[in-house]
């Protein structure tokens, strides 16, 4: 029943969101069959084409034909390369998705082991350290960090590529490798933002009764706050985590200029560029679907864990 | 102290965009390329960059930039939001309802989407930062106005007012806004870091600012494929956003802490 | 076997607790009375060397002869638990909300025995049974937020006594329980700790739970200030402190003259309330009304509806029925008419006032639009403030600067300036510690007395009911059940929800 009325929602807002993107591109100056055909084309030509592309139909319709073929997974066609635009992202989805993910993983990975420490070792120095380090870390733009790492360890070092992607053709090693200085530049302010979060749900958590009385059991603190003050406050660090989401994706598009990666980033500010309506519609689209999901997901995942909503229909 | 520490660095960051609005050290639209690439020298504190501009005076505009940008989108933020929470906690049936989820969609678009959309439409330019940035926090502040509001609605001195024959307005204005004033300050200033860091990502992406306008962001991006030649035009840039977050951030903290305790459950020793 | 030498205790520089110093023999039961921040939950999580964040202790908490506060961590896990085992207040944050209960009985036995799973299932199932849990149908797959705070609070037993540890610590292990679950928890605790073996040190601010230990320890100001066998206590306690509590327990007050309820017509009457909340009914039809000087008690057990009616007729709830002030009924909720006449003394202090506002912004709020002058309000909020007690000095200053109890009569003075003809006081004293409780009750009988003001008081401590009441209204799940003069009630209680409510009454008294 709550699962339903989530999926629903979340149905809503997928809608909505797409509604709003489609209206955003109604508004804008130039004419899709114009661009392509350029300036000094034949009226009569450009008249045929807006037929043929089904832009002389109602908005509704338009809108609706739209939608339908994004649902079975066909986002238009390009106007300047005149190929679906599925395609096109499909090719770029290879760099950005791999980058998001090492990104989450990343800044989970150093994000929760640290926080926990620091939640435990609370006002001593491990705790002080960690947190002195999250405040730099969240205030460092992530683009700064990418060209500082190109500097040192590409320009002086000439350990890594400047940037570029070879693409998986050329090896996964050599694939990875170039993602890696991007991956860091994107995880390290998730990964401070993170740290602090975990912390302070850790420490919240560790506040209450029950935490006291597992060490009143004989736990001791480390695996008290483990088995009990963690479970807790998983809700609450799921939930920034979704919120984060929005960050991150905004990050890898940064992050794939400051690279030169060949990403839905770079795919996206070429047609924003280049006036190429519907693959800024297409990227636009899955980018905020992604987010609108990521934040779905990390939700209902946070209020599964609960057993108050879990058991809500047994109680 | 540390507190104390960010405030003046917040001043000095705040006097040189202030300033700069009448003057800078060197004119940042005229190129010097005979003194292109100075080190740092009494007449060029930061040194100059690829076309022998004064980087002191670029980082003092930029700040007018980066700052401003971000100021005027937290003030949307909170123009739109407060009032936005506000009516969604005082009416809690289907108005409430609608109210946030029409946030929730609005928060599914990133700033940077935002900023592309508009862009894509009107061109590039500083204002389209201010308004992605600014929409982006509506409902930030919506929400954070809503469930405190919410919070003080509960509490008894709201029933103690009504049965003093107080109207909604004014429980509104005398009850609820001074009780949530200081938890919308402290979250507009952890708000307005975010803002200076994303303003900073929409230049760097030629989303934001356009030349010859001079932004942080900017600077970042034009320093980018000298960082062989010449890294410190791009050290500079980046050490000014990160002192910037920072130091609000810090501010924003010291306010959280002096924030008042006095709704938290009061723990029994 | 357990032995407390100059126990000292700090936050800060602040001393918490002085040179405390307390022994308890095996088996042996100690009650650590005083009132809140007298330093007695200290002392108790001394005896578990486990302080509350920020907190430092000194001297010397002994366990057979072993130091605990200088323990390791290491050495101290492998007794607590085991031979000492602790339950807290709150029974809604004691247990973790994300681990199902048995899990958490379970526990102990993980932590401190090789027993395999199926033992250790064997032994969760037991004291299920010994706690009465089973007998509820309350199984281990059972998560807290399922089960009521009582069922709770023995959950919290069973945990206690899952490894039959030498010594239980109880730290006010029913004050936050309605009195039923309050009197079954404490039989259970001490009848369980006594089949057992074990020591008892139960912490307690009222002597009806104290009276079930030996001894009695009574603390104040972080000092014991008097201990003895609690028969003698209860006698002839010698401490200041001591006494106060005594007194507070055997509050008397004046008879209150005969007070004709059928004269007609009330002050405020209510007739055929319904309050919906969503598509349940919360109050059913029920009446009531008061005279003029009259003390009204409304009591039931929590969720009857007691206070939800009283905010329906006062107009803070939308309701259904008729609310008539002096036989004319009151045709908008926010009629003048109906707040002049009666006025409201909310339950808790610490929300029921603007933490931003001046004690005389408060206290004045209820003359807002009454057209007085500024220096009329400030001068009628002085005398309010002087009817209740305190001095012209607490005008200008925030409520936080005052204690619970003083809240309570600021919060008090409020609902007087108006000069209402009838006051109502939703659970006004069950935030209080019991000897601050008796000033208040006073004050509220010395208030009624005087100035011949009319008392509705929402209540679910018999106790204070029949101290204060001229006639009980009894509700439960919504409805009006019962209504009767003290003695009607207390000596024939007709309805079942009031027998059971006069049958805890007498077993705690």
């Amino acid at each position: 029943m709550n699962a339903l009325r989530r999926l629903l929602q979340l149905a809503a807002t997928l809608f909505a969101a797409s509604l709003l993107i489609f209206l955003a591109m109604q508004v804008l100056p130039g004419d899709p069959a114009e661009v392509l055909l350029g300036m000094n084309a034949d009226p009569v030509a450009i008249a045929a084409l807006r037929t043929e592309m089904g832009l002389d139909r109602p908005l509704p319709v338009q809108f609706a034909s739209w939608l339908g073929g994004v649902l079975t997974g066909d986002f238009g066609l390009s106007a300047t390369y005149d190929v679906p635009v599925t395609d096109l992202m499909l090719e770029r989805a290879v760099v950005t998705v791999p980058l998001a993910i090492m990104g989450v993983a990343l800044s989970l990975g150093i994000a929760l082991p640290v926080g926990l420490i620091a939640a435990i070792r609370r006002g001593k120095g491990a705790d002080r350290a960690a947190m002195g380090l999250a405040l730099f870390g969240l205030s460092v733009p992530n683009m700064w960090l990418g060209l500082m790492l190109i500097y040192v360890f590409a320009v002086v070092l000439g350990l890594a590529p400047a940037g570029g992607f070879p693409g998986w053709d050329s090896g996964v090693g050599r694939a990875f490798g170039a993602l890696i200085m991007p991956a860091i530049a994107l995880a390290v302010p998730q990964a401070a933002i993170l740290t602090r979060i975990v912390r302070t749900s850790v420490v919240e958590a560790m506040d209450e009764d029950y935490v006291t009385l597992a060490r009143a059991k004989g736990r001791r603190l480390g695996p008290a706050v483990l088995y009990h003050a963690l479970p807790n406050a998983w809700a609450p660090i799921l939930t920034i985590v979704g919120l984060q989401f929005g960050f991150l994706v905004s990050g890898a598009v940064v992050i794939e200029t400051v690279f030169s990666l060949p990403g839905l980033g770079r795919l996206l500010f070429q047609a924003v560029n280049q006036r190429d309506l519907m693959v800024v519609a297409g990227v636009v689209l899955v980018l905020v679907a992604t987010v609108v999901i990521v934040n779905a997901l990390c939700d209902g995942l946070a209020a599964w864990i609960n057993p108050r909503q879990r058991t809500a229909a047994t109680a | 102290m540390r507190t104390a520490l960010a405030l003046s660095v917040l001043c000095v960051f705040a006097v040189g965009a202030i300033l700069a609005i009448w003057w800078t050290p060197y004119p940042v639209d005229t190129m010097a390329i005979a003194n292109r690439f100075a080190g740092p020298s009494l007449a060029h504190p930061l040194g100059t960059d690829q076309y022998g501009r004064d980087l002191l005076s670029m980082l003092m505009v930029g700040a007018r930039t980066s700052l401003g940008v971000a100021a005027a989108a937290i003030a949307i933020g909170v123009a739109f939001g407060a009032p936005l929470g506000l009516l969604a906690a005082a009416s809690d049936g289907i108005a409430g309802a609608l109210v946030m989820r029409v946030n929730d969609i609005i928060f599914a678009f990133p700033a940077l989407i935002v900023a592309v959309i508009l862009t894509t439409s009107f061109g590039p330019g500083a204002m389209n930062a201010v308004f992605a940035i600014g929409v982006f926090n509506i409902p930030v502040f919506a929400r954070l106005t809503a469930s405190s509001a919410r919070r003080i609605l509960a509490l008894d001195f709201i029933d103690a007012a009504r049965l003093s024959g107080k109207g909604k307005v004014r429980i509104a204005l005398e009850h609820v806004a001074p009780n949530i004033a200081p938890i919308i300050l402290t979250q507009a200033t952890t708000q307005f870091a975010i803002a200076i860091l994303a303003e900073a990502g929409l230049s760097y992406v030629g989303l934001g600012a356009q030349p010859p306008s001079v932004s942080w962001g900017r600077m970042l991006n034009e320093a980018q494929t000298l960082v062989a030649l010449a890294p410190q035009l791009a050290v500079w840039p980046g050490l000014a956003i990160a002192v910037a977050v920072l130091t609000v951030t810090t501010l924003g903290e010291a306010l959280r802490r002096r924030l008042d305790p006095r709704f938290q459950r009061v723990r029994v020793a | 076997m357990l032995t407390v030498d100059a126990l000292t205790a700090h936050a800060g520089r602040t001393p918490l607790l002085s040179g405390v110093s307390l022994r308890l023999g095996a088996g042996e039961r100690l009650a650590i009375v005083g009132a809140s921040g007298s330093g007695k939950s200290l002392t108790a999580r001394a005896s578990l060397a486990l302080p509350p964040a920020g907190l430092t202790y000194g001297g010397r908490v002994a366990l057979d002869g072993r130091d605990l506060l200088t323990m390791s961590e290491a050495d101290l896990a492998p007794l607590r638990g085991r031979d000492i085992a602790m339950i807290f207040q709150e029974p809604a944050t004691a247990l973790n909300p994300a681990m199902r209960i048995g899990t958490q009985i379970e526990e102990p036995l993980r932590i401190h025995t090789d027993l395999n799973r199926t033992a250790r299932r064997e032994r969760v199932a037991a004291l299920l049974e010994r706690t009465g849990l089973r007998a509820v149908g309350v199984g281990p797959e059972r998560f807290p937020h399922q089960l009521s705070g009582g069922q709770r609070q023995r959950v919290a037993v069973a945990i206690a006594l899952a490894l039959s540890p030498r010594l239980v610590i109880a730290d006010e292990p029913t004050s936050a329980l309605d009195s039923v679950s309050a009197a079954v928890v404490l039989d259970l605790l001490v009848r369980l700790t006594a089949e057992e073996g074990a020591g008892l040190i139960l912490i307690t601010h009222d002597l009806a739970v104290a009276r079930r230990a030996e001894r009695i320890a009574v603390m104040d100001a972080g000092r014991v200030v008097e201990e003895g066998a609690t028969a003698a206590f209860l006698k002839a306690p010698k401490s200041e402190a001591g006494q106060r509590l005594v007194a507070a327990a055997r509050l008397v007050l004046p008879p209150h003259p005969e007070v004709r309820a059928d004269a007609a017509p009330h002050v405020l009457s209510a007739e055929g309330v319904t309050v919906m909340r969503g598509a349940r009914a919360t109050v059913r039809d029920a009446s009531i009304a008061i005279a003029a000087g009259e003390r009204l008690a409304l009591v039931g057990g929590s969720g009857s509806g007691k206070t939800t009616l009283m905010r329906a007729v006062l107009g803070l709830l939308p309701r259904t029925g008729t609310v008539s002030v002096h036989g004319t009924p009151v045709v908008r909720p926010d009629e003048p008419r109906l707040r002049q006449t009666a006025r409201l003394v909310f339950q808790d202090p610490a929300t029921s006032f603007n933490p931003r506002h001046s004690v005389r912004r408060i206290v004045t709020e209820p003359l807002y639009r009454s057209g007085l002058s500024r220096r009329e309000k400030t001068r009628r909020a002085t005398a309010a403030l002087a009817a209740v007690g305190l001095g012209e000095d607490a005008l200008w200053r925030k409520p936080h600067a005052f204690s619970g109890g003083q809240r309570q009569r600021i919060a008090i003075a409020r609902a007087l300036i108006a000069e209402p003809e009838i006051l109502v006081a939703d659970e006004a004293v069950s935030a209080l510690d019991a000897a601050i409780k008796a000033d208040i009750v006073r004050l509220l009988d010395r208030l009624t007395r005087e100035s011949g003001i009319g008392l509705v008081f929402i209540a679910h401590d018999l106790g204070l009911v029949r101290l204060l009441a001229d006639r009980i209204v009894v509700m439960d799940d919504g409805a009006i059940v019962e209504e009767g003069d003290v003695a009607q009630i207390f000596g024939s209680p007709r309805h079942p929800a009031t027998r059971a409510l006069v049958a805890e009454a007498e077993a705690l008294a």
